[in-house]
């Protein structure tokens, strides 16, 4: 007769099942959050609560299979971000809060050396092309950029099918390459 | 030419390579490195390991700032009200 399984009361056990799911999803939880929110700062904040109620959880989680965890921790990481949503006026509202943030960036940058410049530039122009994206095409396009995941990955991860991730990374590349103005074959320019 | 439906979002092949080009750097600077992913592991550790609100209250009612005993003066008294006023009403 197989014993009874002990109560997790002890902070090393939590902490050995809490590291395996954190190596095994906090990447991808992170570039989920990212893509939804568009906000690098925001991400990593969610990432944080997200990993908090994972903590708390951790004695019943155990007990799951690897899919049903996977699918636990994404069901809050969703759910934050309708909090998060929720917490500001509108959606649009958050846009325009981020090209703001942009607009500011660019502003406030110090003198440097030319490559730098030029490198935040970069990031600052991508930054705001992806955000401009539906929400649904960013989300696929950054967890397949950022973790050069499979749509079957990411159909899963999203509870979507593949081939629906397959079209909507294609629409995603397809409107950033037009919001960077590859498709007329004029680069958009980078401004200091 | 092939009938897939997502034939009319294929990109011509040198806007490819030039959003993969791009997209690469976004994404050498956005991906969270080991570095970012054990600093966040160790930002939630300490968050979850702070004493509970209760222990916390627990230890401030115990605390000897907390007096539950009152100044017997401190209500209203008119007769000790009085007996501060009566020396000044002399001089008046």
């Amino acid at each position: 007769m197989a014993p009874a399984r002990e109560p997790m009361d002890d902070r090393s056990d939590r902490l050995a099942v809490f590291d395996a799911m954190y190596a095994a999803h906090a990447a991808g939880l992170h570039d989920y959050l990212l893509g939804r929110t568009s906000d690098a700062e925001v991400a990593r904040d969610l990432l944080q609560e997200v990993c908090i109620r994972l903590w708390r959880g951790v004695a019943e989680l155990r007990d799951l299979t690897p899919e049903r965890r996977r699918a636990w921790l994404f069901t809050v990481a969703r759910n934050l971000v309708v909090d998060f949503y929720r917490s500001r006026a509108s959606a649009a509202t958050a846009h325009d809060a981020l090209s703001q943030r942009v607009l500011r960036t660019r502003e406030q940058v110090a003198p440097a050396a030319e490559a730098d410049v030029i490198g935040r530039n970069e990031l600052e122009v991508l930054d705001a092309a992806i955000a401009r994206l539906p929400e649904a095409l960013r989300t696929v396009l950054v967890l397949q950029v950022l973790g050069d995941r499979t749509s079957a990955e990411i159909g899963e991860l999203l509870g979507r099918p593949a081939g629906t991730v397959r079209y909507q990374l294609a629409q995603a590349r397809r409107r950033l390459a037009e919001e960077l103005r590859l498709m007329s074959g004029e680069e958009q320019e980078v401004s200091p | 030419m092939s009938n897939q439906p997502d034939d009319a979002v294929r990109l011509p092949p040198e806007v490819e390579s030039q959003l993969n080009e791009r997209l690469a750097v976004w994404a050498r600077a956005r991906r969270l490195g080991s570095a970012d992913l054990e600093a966040i592991r160790g930002l939630v550790l300490a968050r979850v390991a702070d004493p509970l609100p209760s222990e916390f209250a627990a230890q401030l009612a115990s605390s000897e700032l907390v007096s539950s005993e009152l100044d017997p003066r401190s209500a209203f008294d008119a007769e000790w009200l009085w007996s501060l006023l009566r020396p000044v009403t002399a001089l008046m």
